[in-house]
């Protein structure tokens, strides 16, 4: 496949989402007006969030039931989204979560203002710490949710303030934390996805266990960095041979699909099985 | 060998496991994207068995109402002084709507959920006990005359508690979109769909709310009518007695 249709695949699949959330989205106050655009349902984007199931764990687990605006969908869409990413990792991230896009389409206005220096504005010991700001955040937001067993992330969530802003349902601190994202957007690919989404923080840790990991061919590579450079995470994807960091998203844009310029050398896939036997064997 | 997976792969197999897992759960009768509008029922007494009007929620809309308690969405829309303009369905107006468009209205009495339980009480003939400042409009009284769902002596029994709406109707897409829906976060209100869990946020200890109750309190998740409803307390007895402590502790 040429590499512009890869990416482009991966674009129309963001795309698509993204599309799909914000009609629903606008369903769910043209119900209230009694319009309704057909098939798409008039379900709030609370219970669509598979964030809202991790938060309900603690709740469900007691036999409290689900929180205040969760619904089972949430529940559903959690359990996939832990199935998948049990593969893939966090493709959700990657290729789904609207929010995650929102991000990425002002990052390309960002790329046109700082070129190279694009994406390279936060020094890497500080960016390395920041990068677990997002485990600070899902733990406050598991704990009171559980202590209180309301969805208190709703007040700052910038994804709920994005797609509700024309409500009244939207707290100013969402506002405040939307205005703030956008702006760093322009200076760092996805922001809140690196340091402060609670729900990219459990996707993460999926990376680290994931049963097809992003490989990199230390034998065919010719250490161009073409796959550093195109990580919107910054992930040091030349440094190793399989990528478990906790921050990747699955976009495949560092893979010889789109960045890498030699076939079958940055690829997905699993561990050689028959390597696995014969050292088993041996 | 090893397995590998392409770009192509991603794009067909994540949104079809996706929107599969969806039509599948759906199928299965586990896809639920709202709450339940379906009221607790009495459980002893002569109305074992019937839906109990205590029960109805803020988030209830009329139509919800009148498919569960057969009052009329037109009904209802009448006596609370929502606009049947043809533009806007009576039917999907929410009662937590009524709290904020009549906030200022009828001195200490209000018109807001509590008020929409008393008149479908009236109506249908199912005992309710409301809470002492709800108020039941002058339109809602001339209704349930007229139907003859009340007699005389109990719309005299009632007139302290009638309060005339102003004049004209309101607009129901206009109300809609007016309110505030988010849950009262800031105003801090002990409602139905108040949880224990905000109680303690507001300021208020397990001992103080024990005290108020006079039971062992729920989960932080329970809401106060789930809870009381299953406990076989009446919610609006300790209504009040909890408001006040959340004030005090603001």
């Amino acid at each position: 496949m040429k590499k512009s249709k890869a990416r482009r695949l991966r674009r129309i699949v963001q795309f698509g989402f993204f599309a799909l959330v914000a009609l629903i989205a606008v369903n769910h106050t043209l119900v209230e007006y009694g319009i309704e655009i057909p098939i798409l349902g008039s379900a709030s984007l609370h219970a669509l969030c598979p964030f809202g199931g991790v938060v309900s764990i603690y709740q469900v687990a007691t036999g409290g039931g689900f929180v205040q605006k969760i619904h089972e969908s949430s529940w559903i869409l959690m359990w996939i989204g832990f199935g998948i990413a049990l593969f893939l990792g966090p493709v959700f991230c990657g290729w789904i979560c609207p929010f995650g896009t929102f991000q990425e389409w002002l990052g390309r206005i960002g790329k046109k203002l700082f070129k190279k220096r694009y994406n390279r504005f936060v020094p890497a010991r500080l960016d390395a710490v920041l990068r677990y700001l997002r485990y600070l955040v899902l733990a406050a937001v598991v704990y009171n949710t559980a202590v209180t067993g309301v969805l208190m992330f709703a007040n700052m969530d910038p994804y709920f303030a994005l797609f509700n802003a024309w409500t009244g349902e939207v707290a100013i601190t969402a506002f405040v934390v939307l205005g703030v994202v956008m702006l760093l957007s322009l200076f760092v690919e996805r922001p809140f996805c690196k340091y402060a989404c609670p729900y990219g923080a459990v996707l993460g840790l999926f990376n680290l266990v994931r049963i097809f990991p992003i490989r990199r061919n230390a034998e065919t590579c010719i250490d161009c960095g073409l796959c550093d450079k195109h990580c919107p995470m910054n992930i040091n994807v030349s440094g190793k041979t399989v990528i478990r960091h906790h921050q990747c998203i699955s976009c495949l844009e560092c893979t010889s699909e789109v960045a890498c310029p030699v076939k079958e050398t940055v690829t997905v896939e699993t561990i050689d099985f028959r390597k696995l036997g014969s050292r088993r064997a041996s | 060998m090893k397995l590998r997976i392409s770009s192509r792969f991603i794009a067909i197999a994540v949104p079809a496991i996706f929107f599969g897992g969806i039509a599948a759960s759906a199928a299965l009768g586990w896809w639920v994207t709202e709450a339940s509008k379906t009221p607790e029922r009495y459980e002893e007494g002569e109305f074992a068995g019937e839906y109990d009007p205590a029960d109805i929620r803020g988030s209830y809309t009329f139509g919800d109402i009148e498919s569960v308690f057969g009052v009329p969405a037109a009904v209802l829309a009448e006596a609370f002084g929502v606009a049947d303009d043809g533009a806007s369905d009576p039917a999907l107006f929410a009662v937590k709507n009524l709290e904020d468009i009549y906030e200022e209205l009828g001195g200490d009495l209000e018109i807001g959920t509590d008020a929409v339980r008393v008149f479908v009480s009236l109506w249908t003939g199912l005992p309710y006990e409301p809470d002492e400042e709800t108020a039941i409009t002058d339109a809602g009284l001339s209704l349930l005359l007229e139907a003859e769902a009340i007699d005389q002596t109990t719309a005299d029994g009632l007139a302290p508690f009638v309060v005339a709406l102003p004049g004209g109707t309101v607009d129901v897409a206009a109300a809609v979109a007016a309110a505030d829906d988010s849950e009262d976060d800031e105003e801090r209100l002990v409602k139905g769909n108040t949880t224990f869990g905000e109680l303690k946020t507001w300021g208020l200890s397990v001992e103080e709310i024990e005290e108020i109750i006079g039971v062992p309190i729920g989960g932080n998740g329970d809401a106060m009518r789930d809870f009381f409803s299953a406990a076989g307390i009446e919610f609006s007895s300790v209504k009040d007695r909890l408001q006040e402590a959340v004030d005090a502790a603001r």
